[in-house]
């Protein structure tokens, strides 16, 4: 299953795929990179990750005609390897552009975000155009695929834009699309998908650069409760299986309470940064008994 | 979505049943004038004709009531409901009224074919034939029917989109396959040439339409560009085929030309249409860029933009198309002007600044030595001497001012194109005569071109109120005289072979010339000298010869013998009849105001000392057409040349006149030169002119391909000759002004124009700003995915490149097909006012490339400013809203 040109074709970040193995007993093992669980440390409260993303004193500003919205005052963040971190708080509290300034899609006012130590507030917009392609991968809300194209395109577009051959891109994007369970759907363009189906149409095409950290803004706000149950079943699978950081911003205190860290903000500023003690321990979403325990092993600080 | 059910493929079938009914009965009115004729000459096509029509007619019913009844299923609020019903009605409609107007039509042909066939044939004059009550109303019955049809049409067209698209593509597929056959044929038919074409575009068209069919759904790219590929060379053989196997330009061929280039036309856009997508697809396959370009463009979904995207397309289209025509024509009045120009002077003229210079020999053999040595200026083809000035050139009717040129005769043909300008059917006479002129004593009728040549017919001066009918009549009539003429040759006892056959010849013809009945049969000649004036426009240049005297009388004996009682009229008619083969084509008011003249010289046949005719030898002189009109000579004529400087007197120079007898007539197509320009020989020319052994200047011409390289070979001609006192000057120098003026006029034009193609770009900018607008959330996508700004402005500026190159391409396609078109078949112009018969029309490949150049350019330039608000797109406002 491992094509090694497609791996040569990547930039992999220096954590991944360290040994390319096959892993024939897992189920969802479509993807190529299939890493070795990075992750099965414990879960403590210090995770022992890398740290990748560090937010230091981080404030933003808009000015609006006139009026100054301070939307964040002030956010220092760690972020290691593997985590899956949500992003709660009130409408307004700073969360999407909290993630969006993760994403380099906007700028800081003050303060500075890195990533393995590189300040990417003072990249070049080609330099941050290269990088947010190869370590970023979003997932909006509103999923945001591009409707002249099919569903197996929008899932190669980062490869695209990279100028990467198409034909492995392909392969990949395929695989990938199998993984998400839409192997039967490839020729489809979004128009003719279903709100779910275009919500994973949007998460393989957020893996298919395979990076490091997966932004996701409110990925299941406009999907039912099944649907985004499943949703978050494949997000822990991807996580266990390939390692991706994913940082989630999310209204649901359901979900929100399913991951290893809840981070909390209100008013522009991180109000709770809490731990789960075992992920990776619990399985996600099988138990049916999470929601008799809502909040059990979340300590307020 | 029940609309669809109630459009099984049997409603599509039986819509494209009533379409190609409507269209054949439509093209079949137009076409009427085509199968006519086959039909006066073979009745027998009458019954199977009648019977395709009636029963075509009865299936247009059937096809319309059975429309109109399924239209009915459709509920209220479904698409295309009402569409349908009107289809229905009005399909029924027009199947009963054209079914009785065509019946009443075929029956009133029938009848009319008993009838004297004058008519061209179409239907409505068809119909004009018919007694006046049924006429009008028939008339008005047919022009309803074509509005009728046409609303047909479009009601049909308007159902088109009502079909599946499914249907509508294998349709298309049918359509594409027949218009190929079509094409076939007409390529058979229509055109001259090997018949590896027609093959060619069978072959060609086959193999299109395999891998087109079989690779429909294919992604591959190499599939993609190998259905383009062939569909291209598709494209390619089947303009190959047009100059490969030329157009026919025959008159009788006109339709089938005008088909086939029609049909041709159509064959590319649709060869285009379906290689479009495939080529998009490959184009997708090259870079990320054109991929999503490409797919913008191809968006069926928007459909708004896709309508504005093909809206600009076809702007840009237009206006290339219309300024390619545009400068076309103006290349063409462009070239007319060079060739006449060029054909009439010399392309390199050596002369002095004022009056004549003498060492022309040497001049002439160090430009051009061939005749004797083989020496000569590179590029040079020939060189020939003349002598020129102004002088006033008078007949019995009026005189005229002209500029009088003694040319060698023996070296003038190799520089200009005076003797293909006197050729039959351009003009009259021989350069010969100049050189031997006593030739011109005895000449034949048609060679005095008093039969007048086709471009000079219908002309106002000359036969203004001669009834073309008459002429026809009087032709004919000739024509059978002269049959019988020739007949009877033997019979010389019969009094028409006295009459017609061995007559000696009265206007000093050889005897035993089929026509020269026609001038024996004048009842006016006997004894009269001036006989020979009688359909002579200028003067009789007929001397009274007894034996010819002697003729004449026999004839008019004859012609009493057979009329006695009404001998005056008999010789009107027989001189009305006879007059135009001899072609001494005057209108009857000059007839008359001959025949008062003629009176009068019968009293003194020696009133005028112009028109008093001449038996002695006269130098030659060449005429042009305007002038030999103006001043009513034929060749044969006497004029009179008067040179203001004459021998001195004592009160200044003495005018000086000497007569001349008109050699030849020749026709240059420039006016200024038909009516300006007169020709002798050198000798002549230098003895009126008393220049003794000098010449005005040396005409030069140059090998075609170095005609626009004229200044340089000027300047070699300068060097050979040696001379400083002469001055050399190429034709662009000497034509400055008028090439200048041409030049400007053309710039402005392509400026104007080129306006239109701005507007175009107008139009490209609204597309690509509302598609920025509309696509400013795939934009933030896009760049939140790490697309860089650069590559966004890329992408839109690709966008405009392809609106561009697709408009320019159809726009310089339909361009050439028009000029070619307007070539080939010509768009007829009255000669009398612009002097060419034909619009004059002259593709410039250099130009349609820049044209195309300039439209592709302006469609790129306009998307700039949207493609860089595009690229300014925050991908966080672009993300934030739904």
């Amino acid at each position: 299953m491992n094509d090694p040109t497609d791996h040569d074709a990547e930039t992999p970040p220096a954590h991944a795929v360290a040994t390319p193995a096959e892993e024939p007993g897992s189920i969802a093992e479509p993807v190529s990179v299939s890493e070795p669980l990075s992750a099965p440390e414990p879960p403590q409260e210090e995770p022992s990750g890398e740290v990748i993303i560090q937010v230091r004193g981080v404030t933003k500003r808009f000015d609006q005609e006139g009026t100054t919205v301070q939307v964040l005052s002030g956010i220092d963040l760690d972020i290691r390897n593997g985590e899956m971190i949500c992003i709660q708080g009130r409408s307004g509290a700073g969360k999407s552009t909290l993630l969006h300034i993760l994403g380099t899609l906007d700028l800081p006012t003050t303060g500075s975000v890195s990533y393995h130590g590189r300040n990417v507030t003072r990249f070049t917009s080609r330099e941050l155009a290269a990088f947010r392609n190869a370590t970023i991968g979003f997932v909006f809300q509103f999923h945001h695929l591009l409707p002249e194209f099919d569903a197996l395109e929008n899932v190669m577009m980062p490869g695209l834009v990279q100028g990467r051959p198409r034909p492995p891109l392909r392969k990949r994007a395929r695989e990938l699309l199998e993984s998400v369970g839409l192997g039967h759907r490839m020729g489809h363009r979004p128009g003719e998908l279903s709100g779910g189906e275009q919500q994973r149409v949007a998460l393989a095409r957020a893996l298919v650069m395979k990076p490091e950290v997966i932004l996701a803004d409110e990925p299941t706000g406009n999907l039912d409760t099944t649907t985004s149950d499943a949703m978050f079943k494949l997000f822990f699978e991807l996580n266990r299986e390939l390692g991706t950081t994913f940082v989630i911003v999310t209204h649901s205190d359901d979900l929100a309470e399913r991951m290893p860290r809840r981070i909390v903000m209100s008013d522009g500023l991180i109000a709770g940064d809490l731990r789960r003690p075992s992920p990776h321990q619990q399985p996600p979403l099988d138990a049916p008994d999470h929601d008799a325990q809502p909040g059990a092993s979340l300590d307020p600080l | 979505m029940s609309g669809k059910r109630a459009f099984g493929p049997g409603v599509g079938l039986a819509l494209v049943g009533a379409w190609l009914l409507s269209a054949g009965t439509v093209a079949a009115y137009l076409t009427s004038s085509l199968w006519y004729r086959p039909l006066k000459d073979h009745p027998a096509l009458w019954l199977p004709l009648a019977g395709t029509l009636a029963l075509g007619f009865v299936m247009q019913l059937g096809v319309g009531v059975w429309v109109g009844l399924r239209s009915t299923r459709l509920q209220r609020g479904d698409r295309g409901r009402m569409r349908l019903r009107l289809l229905g009605l009005v399909t029924a409609l027009d199947a009963l009224l054209g079914g009785a107007l065509t019946g009443v039509f075929g029956w009133a042909t029938h009848e009319n074919f008993a009838r004297p066939f004058t008519l061209r044939g179409t239907a409505s004059e068809m119909l004009l034939a018919l007694p006046p009550q049924f006429s009008e109303v028939l008339q008005t019955a047919w022009y309803v029917r074509i509005g009728w049809s046409s609303l047909f049409l479009l009601l049909t067209l308007s159902t088109w989109f009502l079909l599946e698209e499914r249907q509508r593509a294998r349709l298309w597929v049918v359509g594409d396959v027949l218009v190929l056959l079509g094409l076939l044929v007409l390529v058979e038919r229509a055109g001259s040439g090997p018949l590896t074409s027609v093959y060619a575009i069978g072959a060609a068209a086959l193999v299109f339409a395999l891998t087109s069919l079989a690779l429909r759904t294919s992604d591959d790219v190499r599939a993609l560009a190998a259905r383009s590929a062939t569909g291209i060379a598709l494209v390619g053989v089947i303009i190959w085929s047009f100059f490969h196997r030329p157009l026919p330009s025959s008159d009788a061929l006109l339709v089938l030309g005008v088909s086939r280039l029609g049909t041709g036309t159509w064959a590319l856009a649709r060869c285009v249409a379906r290689v479009t997508q495939p080529l998009l697809g490959v184009v997708e396959n090259l870079d990320f860029r054109a991929l999503v370009a490409a797919r913008h463009l191809r968006a069926k979904k928007s459909g708004f933009l896709a309508f504005i995207a093909t809206l600009s397309i076809m702007a840009v289209t237009l206006s290339t198309c219309m300024l390619c025509v545009v400068l076309s024509v103006m290349g063409g009045f462009r070239k007319d002007l060079k060739d006449k120009i060029l054909g009439n002077h010399a392309h390199v003229v050596v002369d002095v600044a004022q009056g004549t210079f003498t060492g022309w020999r040497e001049t002439l053999a160090a430009i051009d030595a061939r005749p004797l040595g083989d020496s000569h200026v590179p590029g040079v083809v020939a060189a020939t001497p003349y002598v020129q000035g102004e002088v006033m050139i008078g007949s019995t009717s009026s005189r005229e001012g002209v500029v009088i040129r003694g040319i060698d005769t023996a070296s003038i043909c190799n520089v200009t194109s005076l003797c293909q300008n006197m050729s039959a059917e351009r003009g009259r006479g021989s350069l010969r005569y100049l050189n031997h002129p006593e030739e011109l004593l005895d000449l034949p009728a048609e060679e005095r071109g008093t039969v007048l040549p086709m471009n000079m017919r219908g002309n106002a001066d000359f036969d203004d109120e001669v009834d073309e009918g008459v002429m026809a009549d009087l032709q004919e009539l000739l024509r059978e005289d002269l049959e019988r003429a020739a007949d009877q040759s033997e019979g010389d006892d019969d009094l028409l072979g006295r009459a017609r056959g061995p007559a000696p010849e009265p206007t000093r013809r050889p005897p035993s010339q089929g026509n020269a009945v026609v001038e024996a049969v004048d009842p006016t000649a006997p004894g009269n000298a001036d006989h020979g004036a009688e359909g002579e426009p200028a003067q009789g240049d007929v001397g009274p010869a007894s034996p010819e005297e002697r003729a004449a009388a026999r004839v008019i004996e004859a012609l009493r013998e057979l009329n006695d009682a009404q001998a005056e009229e008999q010789h009107d008619a027989a001189d009305g009849a006879v007059e135009p083969p001899g072609g001494r084509s005057d209108s009857s008011a000059r007839w008359a105001s001959r025949r008062g003249a003629r009176d009068k010289d019968e009293d003194d046949p020696s009133t005028s000392p112009i028109l008093a005719p001449s038996q002695q030898v006269l130098p030659g002189i060449v005429v042009g057409r305007e002038l030999a009109r103006s001043l009513r000579l034929f060749v044969g004529d006497d004029v009179d040349v008067i040179s203001p400087f004459g021998e001195l007197g004592p009160t200044g120079p003495l005018p000086k006149a000497r007569r001349f007898r008109v050699a030849g007539i020749f026709y240059s197509g420039m006016y200024e030169y038909d009516m300006k320009l007169v020709y002798v020989t050198l000798e002549a020319a230098q003895a009126f002119l008393a220049t003794e052994d000098t010449v005005t200047g040396i005409e030069i011409k140059l090998e075609d391909q170095r005609v626009d390289d004229a200044p340089a070979v000027a300047a070699a001609i300068r060097t050979a000759i040696d001379r400083r006192d002469l001055r050399v000057e190429d034709w662009q120098q000497r034509n400055r002004n008028l090439f200048g003026a041409l030049a400007l006029e053309k710039l402005a034009m392509f400026l104007v124009l080129g306006i239109a193609i701005l507007i175009a770009g107008f139009c490209v900018f609204g597309t690509l700003t509302l598609m920025v607008q509309e696509k400013a959330r795939e934009v933030g996508i896009l760049m939140a995915m790490g697309t860089t700004r650069g590559d966004i402005v890329r992408v839109f500026l690709l966008e405009g490149l392809f609106i561009g190159l697709f408009g320019a391409a159809m726009g310089l396609g339909l361009g050439f097909d028009l000029s070619f078109g307007a070539e080939h078949f010509g768009i007829r112009m009255n000669p009398e006012v612009y002097y060419i018969d034909r619009l004059p029309v002259h593709t410039d490949p250099a130009e349609f490339a820049l044209v195309g150049l300039a439209a592709v350019a302006i469609c790129t330039l306009a998307t700039i400013f949207p493609a860089i608000v595009a690229s300014r797109t925050s991908p966080l406002e672009a993300l934030r809203h739904e």
